[in-house]
């Protein structure tokens, strides 16, 4: 798995030459546009500009994906502070018994 | 069109400044990002709907809808971050579109001698140093593109283009453990068929 995920880190930095001047192609098409192209920005994509446009999104997906964490950061956070009370009372035994 | 003396420009200018520039109307800063870019866009596509026709109907698709609303992106993730997730989103609706029709497989090789010219090459200098391992990763590549759609696109979002477990999931409407297992069957296809090469 170790090779296999080299050989993907790799993969990543290399793209398929089209063979063809889709740059120019691609300029051209920009600079023609015409009205019906503008219905190329359907609900979908409006949909998707929101989205990446939003930081509650990002943080909401930033808490899905790291739920593991979060829930045990929670469980150790309660447990500190179940400590810290034991603790607390303790020490005020202790001290009401002096 | 950018003249052959700005080239230098075009490497030093950061996306950030090129977006900045576009989203007040500067059309050759565009076409830097058009240039910079374009390659990528095309082999994400590429990959995801095997076909060079369509992967270059949806590069065009894509930086329309790049140019149309530029103004609108606030930069909250990077500009190459939201080109590609842009690209997964563009590519994952055609296939839902044609999903009735057969997924035919193709070969990178057969294309070459068909006389379109598709080749591997470097997008990133770095790959340089790994020169040894080049002819394994076009063997991986070569690999990827002939798996079946529902091995080929989960892989290709979890491994290529670094989407999580549960992004992939949502996009393709699937159960989060459907696509680890899709997942793990295609990465054992890539071994099985790598150790027999």
């Amino acid at each position: 798995m170790k090779a296999l995920n080299r050989f993907f880190k790799y993969a990543k930095d290399m793209v398929v030459d089209p063979g063809q001047d889709i740059e120019n192609r691609i300029i051209d098409k920009i600079e023609n546009l015409n009205d019906k192209d503008k219905e190329i920005l359907d609900e979908g994509f409006l949909e998707f500009l929101k989205k990446s446009n939003s930081r509650l999104y990002f943080f909401t997906k930033k808490i899905k994906e790291n739920s593991g964490y979060l829930i045990a950061f929670g469980v150790l956070g309660v447990a500190a502070i179940l400590f810290l009370l034991i603790e607390y009372r303790n020490y005020n035994k202790q001290k009401n018994r002096s | 069109m950018i003249n052959e003396n700005s080239s230098g420009r075009e490497n030093a200018a950061s996306d950030e400044m090129l977006v900045a520039k576009s989203k007040n109307g500067d059309k050759a800063a565009f076409e830097i990002l058009v240039k910079r870019y374009s390659k990528y866009v095309y082999t994400t596509a590429f990959f995801m709907v095997r076909d060079s026709h369509e992967a270059e109907d949806i590069s065009q698709e894509v930086f329309v809808k790049v140019y149309l609303a530029i103004g609108g992106f606030r930069g909250l993730s990077s500009f190459k971050t939201w080109l590609r997730k842009l690209t997964v989103n563009t590519c994952i609706d055609k296939i839902r579109v044609r999903s009735k029709i057969s997924d035919k497989k193709v070969s990178l090789d057969g294309m070459i001698e068909d006389g379109k010219e598709i080749m591997l090459y470097e997008f990133n200098q770095n790959v340089e140093k790994f020169f040894q391992d080049k002819e394994t990763v076009n063997n991986v590549l070569k690999i990827i593109v002939n798996l079946d759609e529902s091995y080929r696109i989960p892989l290709i979002l979890r491994d290529l283009q670094d989407y999580s477990y549960i992004e992939i999931a949502e996009i393709l409407k699937k159960p989060v453990g459907t696509v680890k297992t899709n997942i793990h069957r295609a990465r054992k296809i890539i071994k099985e068929l790598l150790a027999g090469k």
